[in-house]
């Protein structure tokens, strides 16, 4: 609501009441959720220039977001580790977040990969936690949503994408593992049309990683954004009926921050399991 | 069919990392910006690389540690307790062959006590059979030789009596007289 009378006030005519500002903004310029969707430029760093291509590598605002949950990690499992080396049984946050490991490596990570999936965990880890992380903490007040942008789940999915190729070819060889892509016992007439299936295959499966979190992350956010709207939008009678269904979302969008994160995890390392142990 | 030609132009954006003009943003939801993109790799691998030295490694090793260790331990227990149930089936054994080998030896002595009573009681019983009948002969043998010598002593008397008679003149009421307090003297048996 803070960032939405901000907005308000930097848009309306100065010399209007602030319900007035609010209808009027939200009756001539619909597009307010999408600002707040939106990134903004925290820390606008000079564009670099790499043959014809120009990158804008300035700190935008879900940029932040991804450094806070990143530091955030970074002190709350290194808080972690040394507590549970100092002591034999875990307490209060060490085992929690124990827990939570041991959940991605029980009933995550090994079910999908099968055998040998315990050089991959520290990867997972970071996976599922970060995904976890940075959708958490867009729940709080005053936060942005890191994984609701689309360049940030592509960049998470490219992750993806870039280890189960590397693994795969790794762990059957480049040729090795560009034929196991193909099943075998194809019929050499289908061979051209298996090609193109599973060069696309391989492609389609980070893109809809990618889709699936950014979806799902955005989605919440803009079912609160157009219920809180809608108080502004027909006016205060609606106000119980608003508040009552974004808490529910709210209360759904906390779901679907685990659920996502899960989501995520469990595809990658079915992915990675996928290229490394081609015969199944 | 233009929401998939935006769809696919956005997507051939990401493969392609081509980048806008960065002075005129496009804000749309579905633009990939490249700088973002990279920045998330970035973050995500520098974020791999800590997390990897110093959580994942002591979080992973303590885990796995106390995982053994507790493994360990119930296989100990599990070993320690077939042991003592093997002790104890063991001791049972043992308590019941003692309880067998008491019995065994309380059953010999009271069969040895038994024989050693009978055996007494029989050797006195014969004892005592031989003293009486050695006090019976004995006895007899006294009873004779008293009867002898009685018999000596009722042969002198008499020899006596008879020199008495002889030697006082007796007359036949006197002699009835001598002999009747003669008899009188001799004992009745």
């Amino acid at each position: 609501m803070k960032l939405l009378t901000a907005f308000i006030q930097q848009n309306a005519p100065a010399d209007s009441t602030l319900m007035q500002k609010v209808q009027q903004t939200v009756q001539d310029d619909g597009n307010w959720i999408m600002h707040h969707i939106a990134d903004k430029p925290v820390l606008v760093l000079p564009p670099i220039h790499i043959g014809g291509f120009t990158l804008d590598m300035s700190i935008s605002m879900k940029i932040l977001m991804l450094i806070i949950a990143a530091v955030l990690m970074v002190i709350l499992f290194g808080y972690a580790a040394a507590s549970n080396k100092k002591r034999k049984h875990p307490t209060g946050l060490g085992n929690f977040l124990e827990m939570l490991m041991v959940f991605v490596r029980d009933d995550v990570v090994k079910p999908s990969m099968g055998h040998g999936a315990d050089k991959y965990l520290p990867f997972f880890f970071t996976m599922f936690f970060f995904i976890l992380f940075v959708n958490v903490i867009s729940l709080f007040p005053g936060m942005s949503t890191g994984t609701s942008s689309i360049s940030v789940t592509a960049g998470l999915a490219l992750i993806t994408f870039i280890m189960t190729q590397i693994h795969g070819i790794k762990h059957n060889g480049f040729v090795g593992y560009f034929k196991g892509l193909i099943p075998p016992g194809v019929p050499v007439f289908v061979l051209p049309i298996m090609v193109i299936i599973e060069f696309l295959g391989l492609l389609t499966k980070p893109f809809a990683l990618a889709i699936r979190l950014f979806a799902n992350m955005t989605a919440g956010h803009i079912v609160i954004y157009a219920l809180i709207g809608l108080i502004f939008m027909l006016g205060y009678a609606v106000i119980p009926v608003s508040i009552a269904f974004t808490l529910f979302i709210y209360v759904l969008e906390i779901l679907v921050a685990v659920l996502q994160a899960y989501i995520f995890t469990m595809l990658s390392a079915l992915f990675i399991g996928m290229a490394i142990h081609q015969d199944h | 069919m233009s929401l998939a030609y935006i769809f696919l132009a956005k997507f051939y954006n990401v493969i392609m990392f081509i980048s806008s003009d960065p002075h005129e943003k496009k804000d749309t939801l579905l633009s990939v910006e490249p700088g973002l993109l990279i920045w998330t790799i970035i973050i995500f691998f520098i974020l791999l690389l800590i997390l990897k030295k110093y959580a994942w490694g002591p979080l992973l090793k303590s885990l796995n540690d106390r995982e053994q260790s507790i493994k360990d331990s119930v296989e100990k227990a599990e070993y320690l307790k077939q042991e003592a149930e093997k002790i104890l089936a063991q001791n049972k054994q043992l308590l019941a062959k003692a309880d067998e080998d008491s019995r065994k030896v309380i059953a010999e002595g009271k069969e040895l006590a038994e024989k050693l009573r009978n055996d007494l009681i029989s050797k006195t019983n014969d004892d005592t059979a031989r003293m009486i009948s050695q006090a019976k002969s004995e006895i007899e043998r006294e009873k004779v030789a008293a009867m002898n010598s009685l018999k000596d002593e009722i042969a002198n008397l008499a020899v006596q009596a008879a020199g008495k008679i002889i030697d006082e003149n007796l007359d036949a009421a006197k002699q009835k007289k001598i002999i009747d307090g003669f008899i009188g003297k001799i004992p009745q048996n």
